[in-house]
C-alpha cells in the first residue's frame, strides 16, 4: 500500500512538474491569462441570469458508467426468484391495504362544502325569486341577510382555491422548455427535430404563424416538458426545405432540479454549411 | 550574474523558481480535488434525486430495485448507486445511476424485469450490511478471504417467509469457494436467511 501511494505521489509531482514547465516556457501563461479574461467578457455579457450553451456538430463522446451490472448479469436467476415467491406474496397481499392519500380526503371534504354551498346558495336563489312578492321593510331586510350570507359563501369558496393553488403550485418539478429565434439562411424550417440518446423522440412542426413570427424577430416554444434533472445532450436538426441538408448539432444542458429551465436556440446564427450554433440557457 | 560563455543566467533562475512554484500549487490543487471527488454515500442518500428524475420520465414510476454500482465495501457505503424503476403507463423499465447527489446517467432496462415496487420504510444500506457482516459475513470474509460483491435490495425474491417482503441481499464473494448470500429484511434490519452458492 505504502509503494503504491509513493507512486502516485510521485506521479502527481511528475506530471505537476511537467505541466508547469511547459507552462514557464513564457507564452503558455500569458495566453491563458488571455483566454481567461476573455472568457470572463463574454460570460459578463451574456447577462447574469443567463448562460451560453456549448453547441457541437457531433456529439460529444463520453464512457458511460455500468450500472445495474449484477441485475444484468443474473436477471435469470432473479427472475427465477421472483416468480419462485410471487404466488404466494399475491395471496398475502390480497388482505393489505394500502395507506390513502390525505390529500385524497381533503379533496373529497372540499367537495362535499362546494355542494353544500351550492344547495345553500340554490336556496337563497329561490328565495330572491320571490322577492317582488315581498312588500315589507322586513322583508328587504331578509334580503339583504341573504346577500351577506352569499359573500359569506364566496369568501370560503376564495380560501378553497386559494388551498388548492398553493398544493399545486408549491410542487413545482423539473421542467425544461425550449425556445427558437430567428430564421436560418436556409429558410424558416418546417419543423424541427429534438432527439436524445435513450430519451423519446420530439418532431416540432412549425406552422405558418410561427415561421411568420421567427422572421419577424419573435419567439416559438419548441417544447415544454417534464425531464429528468440530470446532463442532456439533445440533437437538434432542422426539416423542410434547404434547410434538411443541414447536419444536426447537439446541445447539452444541465436542467436545474424542481426548477423550469430555459433553452434558447437561436437559429439565425447559422453559416452556410452548419446547423443553429448559438444557444442560451436560464432558469426561473 | 553569467553564464561560462558571459550570457546573462537571471531569466533561467526566474523561471525555474516559477515553474516550481507553479507545481507545487497545481500538485496541492490535484490533491484536493481527488480527496473532495466522488464521496461514498449509502443508497438513501441518492433516493431523492433518483426519484426526481424518475417522475420526470413517468408520474407513476415506482422504485422496484437498488443496487450498488461500484464497491461498497466501506461500511455499505459506494461512490455510486443504481435504481431501478417501473412504470405501468409506460410499460418499461428505467434506471439512474447517481454520484454525488446527481443523476449521472440514464437508460431504459433492455429487458423484461417484473419486480414490484420496494415497500418503504427500508433500513439504509449502512445498516443492512453492518447486519449481514455481523451475522455471516465477517466471518466467511475471514475463512475465505472474502469480500462484499454487491448489495441489493428487491421485493418478493428472497423471503421464503414472508414472501412479500423487501429485503436487501449482501453477497460476499471469495476466489475459491462458492458465494455467501446474506439476506436482510429492510423492514426490521435482521437477518432472515443465508446460503452459499
Amino acid at each position: 500500500m505504502e509503494r503504491l501511494v509513493g507512486r502516485r505521489w510521485a506521479a502527481r509531482v511528475a506530471a505537476a512538474l511537467g505541466i508547469a514547465l511547459a507552462l514557464g516556457r513564457g507564452l503558455g501563461i500569458a495566453e491563458a491569462v488571455e483566454a481567461s479574461a476573455a472568457a470572463d467578457e463574454t460570460e459578463s455579457s451574456a447577462g447574469p441570469a443567463a448562460d451560453r450553451i456549448e453547441v457541437d456538430r457531433v456529439e460529444p463522446s463520453s464512457e458511460k458508467p455500468k450500472s445495474l451490472r449484477f441485475l444484468s448479469e443474473n436477471r435469470v436467476f432473479l427472475r427465477a426468484q421472483l416468480d419462485q415467491l410471487r404466488q404466494l406474496a399475491r395471496r398475502g397481499s390480497a388482505t393489505i391495504a394500502d395507506p390513502l392519500d390525505p390529500r385524497f380526503l381533503k379533496y373529497r371534504e372540499l367537495l362535499a362544502e362546494v355542494r353544500a354551498s351550492a344547495d345553500s346558495q340554490s336556496a337563497a336563489d329561490d328565495r330572491i325569486a320571490r322577492r317582488d312578492l315581498l312588500a315589507s321593510v322586513a322583508e328587504l331586510a331578509e334580503i339583504e341577510a341573504q346577500v351577506d350570507s352569499a359573500e359569506a359563501l364566496l369568501a370560503r369558496q376564495g380560501e378553497r382555491l386559494s388551498w388548492l393553488e398553493s398544493d399545486f403550485a408549491g410542487r413545482q418539478e423539473t421542467a425544461l422548455v425550449i425556445l427558437v429565434r430567428g430564421v436560418p439562411p436556409c429558410g424558416a424550417p418546417e419543423a424541427i427535430l429534438i432527439r436524445e440518446a435513450n430519451g423519446d423522440d420530439v418532431r416540432v412542426a412549425l406552422s405558418d404563424a410561427a415561421r411568420g413570427a421567427l422572421a419577424a424577430g419573435g419567439i416559438a416554444q419548441a417544447l415544454h416538458a417534464f425531464v429528468e434533472p440530470r446532463e442532456h445532450a439533445y440533437e437538434v436538426s432542422l426539416e423542410g426545405g434547404a434547410c434538411a441538408a443541414r447536419a444536426p448539432v447537439t446541445v447539452t444542458v444541465e436542467p436545474e432540479r424542481d426548477r423550469l429551465t430555459f433553452l434558447e436556440l437561436d437559429l439565425s446564427a447559422t453559416g452556410p454549411e452548419a446547423a443553429p450554433v448559438r444557444a442560451v440557457a436560464w432558469v426561473r | 550574474m553569467r553564464s561560462d560563455k558571459g550570457e546573462p543566467v537571471r531569466g533561467i533562475g526566474r523561471s525555474v523558481f516559477a515553474s516550481v512554484g507553479l507545481a507545487a500549487a497545481i500538485w496541492l490543487a490535484t490533491t484536493g480535488r481527488a480527496a473532495a471527488e466522488s464521496p461514498s454515500t449509502t443508497a438513501r442518500a441518492g433516493l431523492d434525486a433518483a426519484a426526481a428524475a424518475a417522475r420526470a420520465w413517468a408520474q407513476d414510476a415506482r422504485l422496484v430495485y437498488v443496487e450498488n454500482d461500484e464497491d461498497a465495501g466501506g461500511g455499505g457505503r459506494a461512490a455510486r448507486w443504481g435504481y431501478l424503476y417501473a412504470s405501468t403507463s409506460r410499460g418499461a423499465a428505467r434506471g439512474y445511476t447517481v454520484r454525488d447527489g446527481k443523476v449521472r446517467d440514464a437508460s431504459d432496462l433492455g429487458f423484461d424485469f417484473d419486480a414490484p415496487p420496494v415497500s418503504d420504510p427500508w433500513i439504509d444500506s449502512d445498516a443492512a450490511l453492518a447486519a449481514a457482516s455481523r451475522e455471516a459475513g465477517d466471518a466467511y470474509c475471514l475463512e475465505n478471504a472474502g469480500r462484499l460483491g454487491t448489495m441489493l435490495l428487491i421485493r418478493g425474491a428472497f423471503d421464503l417467509r414472508e414472501p412479500d417482503a423487501t429485503t436487501w441481499a449482501v453477497i460476499y464473494t471469495a476466489p475459491s469457494a462458492p458465494s455467501l448470500f446474506v439476506v436482510v429484511d429492510a423492514r426490521s434490519g435482521k437477518v432472515v436467511r443465508t446460503w452459499r452458492g
